[in-house]
């Protein structure tokens, strides 16, 4: 399929998703209602009262991280499997969503008193802190493998994991247990326009990054060797897409919680639509992920309605069947 | 002379048999006051104490004579226990003496605390160490394997157990001050101290009784933690139970269990008040700062007119404190 | 463009794999590495080719020490065809090819006409322009050997190495792979198994044993049972090609009761 059209394509898919979503909340508001409301509060001259809030200050923001977020963690899963050559690798395993995760329920459980910026900013200094450290024990005479990094990502990982639930355990109470439980299992309810900023750059900047380099993340799927002797400077660009990746999951991770699968699932979902080539890839796996996350997210607070599902089960559970069956395809390939 | 020997032996015997008929009467009595001794001595005349038979979370459970070494695993059981006077009997309890309520403090001088952590809940061994022959818990996730044990499991090794009945359906059924009457006048059977669980009772009843009712079923928000993603204590919990009596509508009937809600309903049903659910970790203070922050829920009437009421989590659970937390939420919706 | 590789080392775990290793390779020339396994062609190569560096020495390509420059600068005039073809699922075999043009575009250049007229003309050139389409991973070994080469030549190098490219192809993907090398009058610089072959395609062989250059020079000079039995440590009997002028290995295999002086030509 010619990519133009079908960029062009997702992209409308993308818009239309986010308009039909901004309509779809546990309070039914008819949908052209929605929009006349939405439409005039953003020009300036809306009327207000509760409908006005709860599409414009609600849903809208939510509507717009939950496609943030879908494509962060999808074009953080393209770039982590080129990374370490591996189908199966997801951006966690590079152990800093564990940190932030960390960073999170520590303040969760251990700091409830603080402002409410401080959960995304914690959960950003758990994911840097993690990274250098990653970054820095993963390097060996210069040079970083692609089989080091998993090993010390994956060894953090469990380490920063095991301390989480050691905090998580120290809750003094069964209401800060679950607070913590539901913050990890991730979501985009009650997102703040405040929020949309990080992820939102972070996106921009990491994808524009790997749409420039997509020849050259195209030659590292031939082998390092190869690679080489094409002219790629291996190393360095091992480093700084590692450093790349951890900036956008750091920064998503910490809006949004540990969301499963997504990043490992949209990347496969767009080399099925459009091949390997990171120049098509990059792009369509994002745009995916955007519409993907978009209603999964209208999943999570219209299934239980009022009561909120946590996103990650939404996306577990369509996550691993599909995990179950790309395995058994890479089986029957190999 | 020696009818006078007999006389005076008989006189004993009698005395020493009324002596023993007495103090056995007297010895039955944990109660407090000379009213409740009397009552107690006119109930053990009409009706034998044991053996009773006691329905907890579907089950029967018997007791064939006051249990003599109560452990108590939560701060509400221990809370139940004080109050009926039977400090004597705990051997064991989880929970520091300074989270009591302050009037009950006192008659834990020399009890045996097992551990201050209240969560997650004590281990079995620690349990068994003090060799106990009753459990009393407040909520069930004392009897899960990684806690106590299960309660069949402590049968078999003749430790008997009660669970505050509002916490047997853990959500699924519906938690109500009945059910903490029911408990008081449970506990009351089988410590064989009917009058003092009848006294509790009252005294409960009386507190109800005299909570204000709130006139026009305000709108009530339970708001139990969370900021951006906040969480509701869920139509069956005790506290549901509680502002439907005093006078209260709860926003969200159908979260049936402790949940997560969508603040965008929250906006549309627009409670009249907010009753915040405390706990340690999510203070009055942090709750008010959020609910003032937070600009999508600027307009809902209880934001607008800051009317927040607050009962710490502890009130809320089966348990002596739900009288006053009653008033309190009451007092919270007529204060409008 | 020559290539000169001076004096180079190289140690891994203590141990020396290779010791001052010296050879030029002239402009259009086609130099064989030949040896035993073992002996540090592949190490050699690499050294050569960028992929690591030699702790003594240095390798001049057109004059220049490679590592003074940029690999990008060493990849526009150096390509290089390995043993092992690996590669993702899903590239095609003109994604594959296309791939050779990297080291020729700058960071926002995009591939335009001249690059797919070249992609085409590469495929061309090793006969597998009917592959084009075809996903790179379902080609058997020859083909995909082919569009390595391809990929190659896609690069317009000036210097060509070569590490065992052949070894598990059939004789006539190999005789083909080595004409096509041939016959593009780059400096070519090939590791090759097959002394046959090396024979017959090579202006100059350079044998290792044990890390060091035993012996340099044409083959026809070089190629002797002496040599052979010294490196290779077999019997071998030299003798020129009835059609071609060059030299033919054959081997005497091991002697055993009643057999014959038949021998195998390899």
């Amino acid at each position: 399929m010619p990519l133009a059209p079908l960029l062009t394509g997702l992209a409308v898919a993308l818009v239309a998703s986010m308009v039909m979503a901004v309509g779809i909340g546990p309070v039914a508001i008819p949908f052209g209602e929605v929009w006349r409301t939405l439409l005039a509060e953003l020009a300036g001259d809306g009327a207000g009262g509760p409908r006005a809030v709860i599409v414009t200050q609600i849903r809208f923001p939510r509507v717009l991280l939950a496609a943030v977020v879908g494509a962060g963690l999808a074009v953080s899963g393209v770039a982590v499997q080129a990374l370490v050559r591996n189908p199966l690798a997801d951006p966690y395993i590079l152990g800093v969503s564990a940190g932030a995760a960390f960073g999170a329920i520590a303040v969760i459980v251990l700091g409830g008193a603080f402002g409410s910026l401080s959960i995304p900013v914690a959960a950003f200094a758990g994911a840097l802190l993690t990274f250098l450290v990653v970054f820095l024990l993963a390097r060996r005479g210069g040079r970083l493998s692609p089989l080091r990094l998993i090993l010390v990502g994956v060894a953090m990982a469990a380490l920063l994991n095991a301390a989480t639930n050691f905090v998580v355990i120290s809750s003094p109470d069964n209401a800060q247990l679950r607070s913590a439980l539901f913050w990890l299992l991730g979501g985009v309810a009650g997102a703040r326009f405040s929020w949309l900023v990080a992820p939102t750059l972070a996106l921009v900047c990491v994808s524009g990054y790997l749409l420039a380099h997509a020849r050259t993340l195209n030659c590292l799927s031939l082998g390092d060797e190869t690679a080489t002797t094409l002219g790629v400077d291996v190393d360095r660009f091992r480093r700084a897409l590692v450093a790349l990746v951890a900036l956008l999951v750091g920064c998503v991770v910490a809006v949004s919680g540990a969301i499963g699968f997504v990043a490992l699932m949209l990347p496969h979902a767009g080399r099925l639509l459009v091949g390997p080539n990171h120049r098509r890839l990059v792009p369509v796996a994002g745009l995916l992920g955007a519409v993907f996350l978009v209603w999964v997210d209208v999943g999570a607070r219209m299934l239980i309605r009022p009561a909120e599902l946590p996103i990650g089960v939404v996306t577990a559970a369509l996550g691993a069947p599909f995990f179950l069956w790309l395995l058994g395809r890479r089986e029957a390939r190999a | 002379m020696r009818a006078t020997a007999r006389s005076r032996r008989t006189a004993g015997a009698f005395l020493v048999v009324a002596l023993a008929f007495v103090s056995a009467c007297g010895g039955s009595e944990r109660g407090e006051g000379t009213t409740a001794r009397v009552a107690g001595q006119a109930a053990s005349a009409g009706e034998a104490a044991y053996p009773v038979t006691v329905r907890n979370c579907d089950a029967d459970y018997t007791f064939t004579k006051p249990p003599e070494r109560v452990v108590s695993s939560s701060v509400p059981a221990t809370e139940l226990l004080l109050a009926l006077g039977l400090e004597r009997s705990l051997v064991g309890v989880v929970g520091a003496p300074g989270v009591l309520l302050p009037e009950l403090q006192p008659k834990m001088a020399g009890v045996n605390v097992i551990t201050e952590r209240t969560f997650p809940p004590v281990g079995k061994e620690a349990v068994l160490a003090v060799n106990p022959d009753l459990v009393v818990a407040g909520y069930g996730e004392d009897f899960a394997e990684t806690a106590v044990g299960d309660r069949g499991a402590l049968r078999a090794v003749g430790v008997n157990s009660y669970l505050v009945q509002g916490r047997c359906g853990d959500g699924r059924v519906p938690a109500t001050l009945d059910d903490t009457y029911a408990d008081i006048e449970n506990l009351g059977r089988i410590f064989d101290a009917r009058p003092a669980a009848a006294a509790l009772v009252a005294r409960l009843k009386a507190e109800v009784a005299s909570a204000p009712s709130a006139t026009g079923r305000p709108k009530v928000l339970i708001y139990a933690a969370g900021k951006e993603q906040p969480s509701t204590q869920g139509a069956t919990s005790l506290v549901a139970d509680l502002v439907a009596r005093a006078g209260g509508q709860n926003v969200f009937p159908e979260i049936t269990s402790y949940g997560r809600f969508n603040w965008e309903a929250a906006v549309e049903r627009n409670p009249d008040v907010i009753l915040v659910v405390t706990t340690g970790s999510f203070p009055l203070a942090a709750a008010e700062e959020f609910l003032a922050s937070y600009e999508p829920i600027a307009g809902v009437s209880a934001v607008r007119n800051k009317r927040v009421v607050s009962v710490g989590v502890n009130d809320v659970q089966p348990g002596v404190r739900n009288g006053q937390a009653l008033v309190t939420i009451a007092r919270g919706l007529v204060g409008g | 463009m020559r290539l000169e590789v001076e004096g180079v080392c190289w140690s891994a775990a203590g141990r020396e794999i290779l010791r001052n290793v010296s050879f030029t390779a002239e402009p259009g020339r086609f130099v064989g590495l030949i040896g035993p396994n073992g002996s540090g062609k592949t190490t050699l190569l690499r050294c050569v080719y960028r992929a690591q560096r030699p702790s003594a020495g240095r390798v001049l390509l057109g004059g220049r020490d490679v590592w003074a420059v940029p690999a990008r600068e060493v990849a526009r005039s150096m390509a290089v065809v390995l043993q092992e073809a690996s590669c993702e699922p899903g590239y095609s075999a003109w994604e594959v090819v296309q791939m050779g043009r990297t080291p020729h575009k700058r960071l926002t250049e995009r591939l335009d006409g001249d690059d797919d007229a070249l992609v085409a003309a590469a495929l061309a050139e090793v006969r597998a322009a009917g592959l084009a389409d075809r996903e790179f991973t379902t080609l058997s070994g020859g083909e995909k050997q082919r569009v390595l080469l391809a990929r190659c030549l896609a690069q317009q190098p000036q210097v060509l190495v070569l590490d065992e490219p052949t070894n598990h192809l059939d004789i006539r993907f190999q005789l083909e792979a080595l004409d096509v090398v041939g016959g593009l009058g780059v400096t070519v610089v090939a590791a090759l198994h097959d002394l046959n072959l090396a024979a017959a395609y090579c202006d100059e062989i350079v044998v290792l044993n044990h890390g060091r250059v035993a012996a340099a020079g044409p083959p026809a000079e070089l190629l002797s049972p002496d040599l052979v039995a010294r490196v290779y440590g077999v019997e071998a009997e030299v003798a020129v090609h009835p059609s071609t002028g060059r030299p033919t290995v054959t081997y005497v295999p091991g002697r055993r009761e009643g057999a014959g002086s038949a021998g195998l030509t390899v």
